[in-house]
């Protein structure tokens, strides 16, 4: 399986793999490691954390972290 | 002297196919060492897949037609016993015999003692899991009877002395090739220049089956539904071999699963529009055979039903391992099972493959008996998702994980891991230590995001391919403490 979804991946050409499921990006990524295949896996809540900093005008939503 | 009950009693060991020789990962292994098996199971399975797609797809009321499948076999579980003597008493009524089976040496028994009382020494039979589950072919061997399938892909698995692998597309781990050289081998008098173009092969067998059809006296048939108000059995089938059997030969001995009654002919509405679609793909199936008892002149004159149990009550008296019980096997979740796409149906042992095989085996054998089965998923849902009467395989999956591990006598590697982490987490001042521990790890990284891949064993097993974070420099609770001072 990991085989498969990796060749999947790398068929993207991508530099990031994000899902909502830290254990199978654990198995994905451990695989990717090995392959020296420089894309990497990133869980999706780490991709809404780096937003934060960056809030637009436009956002409504007060973020989920009172400050 | 107290008598203790030791449960109720499931499928004997010793007869039948629900056991495997291997534990489901070494079975894995090896069969993910063949590379045309899995070209042939990953062509078949996407190409089906697709084609169920479609069909449920253009059902604007499936989700509502799969709520009904569900509801009719949870309300029948609840009072199977009812429905079953009503069976009993209609078939009876309609003149046919029943005969009450408590396990396969039972049935197998029953079975046997007909065919020889029909003074018959072969039986052409119906494609049928229960029949396979109970090992009927073997018992009927040792006894001196010859059974033929005539079901295409079954007859391919019994020509080539090899085990079904899917439960609908018995053979589907074959392509035509190899199905043109077993026919070539094992095929009396076949056309030399046999081809591999699947009409020719359709033909040969044809012409193989149509002389074990006009001479057989006795025919052996499971069923996909009994209407216990009218008696009724039912078989869908798509080629019309099961259509052969249950008209043209004297006698027809039915074997069925006690959990293959439904209660009333509306029922039928309902699953003969779901098992198709959820099956093959197909809107409908080909030919759909239903008879009550005998009709004089026409048809089997003699009409026998064997109900066996196997297990079954055993798996009715888990409250969540009950649901197994509802599956109708149109095999929908073997053919989206990501595990099941790549090893096939044999890495599991059991007649039942995939995910329904998981949850269904172990049940019926005691799970000490399967105990590697339940791990044979990424729970993943998928099959969750296809089931036409939504069976909850990801939840039985776990609930019969969580009965093997209660089983152990032992403690585990994987137990005590876990009894240190409790004890740990139920104890703050344990918890930091711990914690502090960990982050030792970071030195181990020397500065890289993850730990060096190779840990020493068992945990290697873990790692092998798969690479441990690095603690982070704060615990959660440093750094929320630091945000919120």
């Amino acid at each position: 399986m990991l085989t498969d979804k990796m060749t999947n991946i790398l068929g993207t050409h991508a530099e990031v793999c994000t899902a909502g499921d830290a254990s199978c990006l654990m198995h994905i990524g451990g695989g990717l490691s090995r392959l020296r295949s420089g894309t990497r896996t990133v869980h999706l809540a780490e991709i809404l954390a780096s937003t934060e900093d960056a809030v637009t005008p436009h956002q409504t939503t007060a973020p989920a972290v009172a400050r | 002297m107290t008598e203790v009950f030791l449960g109720l009693p499931t499928a004997p060991r010793g007869v039948g196919h629900l056991r495997g020789e291997q534990s489901f990962p070494d079975a894995a292994r090896s069969a993910l060492r063949n590379g045309q098996l899995r070209a042939n199971l990953g062509h078949a399975t996407s190409t089906i897949r697709g084609k169920r797609a479609a069909v449920v797809g253009e059902v604007p009321d499936w989700a509502e037609l799969r709520e009904a499948g569900r509801a009719i076999k949870a309300a029948t579980m609840a009072r199977l016993d009812e429905h079953l003597i009503a069976l009993e008493e209609q078939v009876t009524a309609r003149g046919g015999t029943v005969h009450w089976a408590r396990d396969a040496n039972e049935a197998n028994e029953i079975v046997t003692r007909l065919v020889q009382a029909a003074g018959a020494d072969e039986v052409v039979k119906v494609k049928s899991m229960a029949t396979q589950e109970i090992g009927l072919n073997e018992a009927l061997e040792a006894a001196g009877i010859t059974a033929h399938e005539t079901d295409l892909a079954e007859l391919i698995v019994q020509l080539g002395e090899d085990k079904p692998s899917h439960i609908l597309v018995p053979a589907i781990h074959k392509n035509r090739a190899e199905i043109r050289e077993i026919f070539l081998r094992t095929m009396p008098g076949v056309d030399e220049s046999l081809t591999d173009e699947p009409r020719r092969l359709a033909m040969a067998a044809r012409e193989h089956l149509r002389e074990r059809f006009l001479r057989a006296t006795v025919a052996i048939s499971g069923a996909n539904f009994a209407v216990a108000e009218t008696g009724t059995l039912a078989v869908v089938e798509s080629e019309g071999n099961g259509r052969m059997c249950l008209t043209l030969p004297k006698t027809l001995i039915t074997v069925m699963g006690i959990e293959k009654v439904v209660p009333t002919w509306r029922d039928l509405e309902v699953f003969l529009q779901l098992l198709p679609r959820s099956s093959t793909g197909e809107r409908m199936n080909p030919y759909t055979s239903l008879w009550a008892g005998v009709t004089p002149g026409d048809g089997p004159q003699d009409f026998h039903l064997v109900l066996l149990d196997n297990g079954r009550t055993a798996v009715l008296a888990d409250e969540v391992g009950r649901e197994a019980l509802h599956c109708i096997r149109c095999s929908a979740c073997l053919n989206v099972c990501p595990v099941y796409e790549r090893t096939g149906g044999h890495a599991y042992g059991s007649v039942y493959p995939g995910p329904i095989g998981a949850v269904l085996s172990p049940q019926l054998t005691g799970v000490e008996d399967n105990a590697s089965l339940p791990y044979a998923s990424s729970l993943c849902g998928a099959c969750y998702d296809v089931c036409p009467v939504a069976i909850d395989i990801p939840s039985i999956l776990v609930h019969l994980r969580a009965e093997h591990v209660e089983a152990q006598t032992h403690l585990t590697p994987e137990a005590a891991a876990f009894r240190a982490l409790s004890k740990a987490m139920s104890h703050p001042r344990l918890w930091r230590l711990a914690q502090k521990a960990a982050g030792l790890g970071r030195f181990l990284s020397r500065g890289r995001p993850t730990l060096p891949s190779a840990l020493p064993p068992p945990a290697s097993a873990w790692t092998r391919t798969r690479d441990l974070p690095t603690p982070p420099a704060k615990t959660f609770t440093q750094q929320w403490a630091e945000d919120h001072r």
